[in-house]
């Protein structure tokens, strides 16, 4: 790998966080696992970062980055001996090409998601926090709240109405100031 | 801007996959609608963790929660500008040190990593696995047993490492470790237990490490050890013990401090990967965020669950 100068660095870091929120979110609906999005997703900085110097500034970064993510992904399943997860030609390609153009809208959506999570009751983060990162199945959730497991999914449910609406609204606000 | 409802979804169901199935993406409205859940999904989990951790527990303490820590506008500032940086630090890869290792997990030549630098006399990773099938003794330092990749930044102290918000300390996700895993595996039990200090004060339930496993098909099994870095200042030991039954418990020097059941627990003998993070911060991939500075030491990995006793001896000859 060949050091970039510090130009390089910052020019490669504006384009990077332009593009990496689509970029993560295409991994992340072909392979479906976080943990694993996450890996990928360092395994594509760091090659593009290597072939920067490569990188024609005629074309579009977020394809070719994309272009890496997918070829990141195909080494993977490469060496787990295939993917669990089949996927038309066709169809990655569908994901591909939407992940390009909606590249501002996603990073704009991760923002607005921030807010809308951060103004969550706290016991229902706590359902959130407990579901998705620590990864708690809803069942060891309702015991330890002393809960149904109904209302642990009914919650999770309002939840996700809340994020909806909250979203909805957020984003319609930002389209006509 | 098109703005679809994120997916509805039943509130009967777990539905712990909000994208749906991709065999329904049919034409370009749908790969967008599937982008966007994707992302959305992303956002939440991301933003969540930004809010600092939020602890159920039945323990008999439990520090408050750290909910809704967010930036003033100037800081935020800042921390656009450190995101940056930050971008463009965490995907360069030191080279300067190409020592390959290939003790701990079963590298192959493929899946080895460059060392990384430290002090031979102080290890910082010790595991005796004192039973299982495939049991195995004996301590190390950090470079000879888990070779580490996408290494940032790092500071050696005669104390230990140094890890910072933007550290991202991990092996390699693809690197078998066959003997480990079926070490934990036949014993069922297990004491993951790390020192570490935090600088400043940060969550009450801060991830210090995590250990995956993973199966070839993707599967993904976890082991995470947390710390109360609401206060900070001294050295503590951090424990976190699983029993047969799945019943986990965190420990501070031998105090209890947190309790749950993981249902990840015990790895299954058909695991291949096993892979270790020593910190996963809070936006890790590009956001730098406001996060604990600390240095650790002395991880060990027990295939038992030690009692309490124990931990406090061990807490204790550690001072």
């Amino acid at each position: 790998m060949h050091p970039l100068t510090s130009q390089g660095d910052h020019a490669f870091a504006l384009l990077w966080l332009a593009s990496q929120r689509s970029v993560e979110a295409y991994i992340y609906a072909r392979v479906r696992d976080i943990h694993l999005t996450e890996d990928l997703m360092q395994e594509v900085a760091l090659a593009a970062q290597a072939n920067f110097d490569h990188f024609d500034p005629e074309r579009e970064f977020t394809a070719w980055l994309l272009g890496i993510a997918r070829n990141k992904i195909a080494d993977h399943w490469r060496v787990q001996s295939g993917s669990p997860i089949s996927i038309h030609p066709e169809t990655e390609r569908l994901l591909r090409m939407a992940s390009q153009d909606l590249a501002e809208e996603i990073s704009e959506r991760h923002a607005v998601m921030r807010d809308c999570v951060g103004q969550l009751p706290e016991h229902l983060q706590t359902i959130l926090h407990a579901h998705y990162i620590e990864g708690d199945p809803l069942t060891a959730i309702a015991d330890r709240m002393q809960l149904k497991l109904t209302t642990v999914k009914v919650r999770l449910h309002r939840i996700r109405k809340q994020l909806r609406h909250c979203m909805l609204q957020k984003l319609n606000r930002n389209d006509h100031p | 801007m098109n703005h679809p409802e994120m997916r509805e979804d039943d509130p009967q169901t777990d539905a712990s996959d909000p994208l749906g199935d991709v065999d329904q993406v049919h034409n370009r409205s749908d790969a967008e609608e599937m982008i966007r859940a994707a992302g959305d999904h992303l956002a939440m989990v991301d933003a969540v963790r930004r809010t600092g951790s939020v602890a159920t527990s039945s323990a008999t303490h439990e520090s408050s929660s750290n909910i809704g820590r967010w930036l003033p506008t100037g800081i935020q500032i800042a921390a656009a500008l450190l995101i940056a940086l930050a971008a463009g630090w965490w995907v360069r890869q030191d080279t300067s040190d190409q020592t390959v290792v290939a003790t701990g997990p079963d590298a192959t030549p493929a899946q080895q990593q460059p060392a990384i630098d430290g002090p031979a006399s102080r290890p910082l990773i010790q595991y005796p696995l004192h039973r299982g099938q495939s049991a195995r003794e004996g301590a190390g330092s950090l470079e000879t047993i888990l070779p580490l990749t996408n290494k940032r930044s790092w500071t050696w102290t005669s104390e230990g490492l140094v890890l910072t918000p933007a550290d991202h300390c991990v092996t390699s996700y693809d690197v078998t470790w066959q003997s480990l895993i079926s070490a934990l595996a036949a014993s069922k039990e297990c004491t993951l237990m790390m020192r570490a200090r935090f600088q400043e004060p940060g969550a009450s339930y801060e991830l210090l490490t995590t250990l995956y496993f993973r199966s070839a098909p993707g599967e993904t099994r976890m082991l995470q050890l947390r710390a109360d870095a609401s206060q900070a200042g001294g050295w503590h030991q951090y424990s976190v013990v699983i029993e047969a039954d799945g019943s986990t418990r965190t420990y501070r020097d031998g105090i209890l401090f947190r309790s749950r059941t993981n249902e990840h627990w015990p790895p299954e003998r058909t695991d291949v990967f096993a892979q270790l993070k020593l910190l996963l911060p809070a936006g890790h991939h590009g956001d730098l965020q406001p996060g604990p500075v600390m240095t650790i030491s002395d991880l060990h990995l027990y295939d038992s669950a030690l009692d309490q006793q124990t931990l406090r001896a061990m807490a204790v000859a550690e001072k």
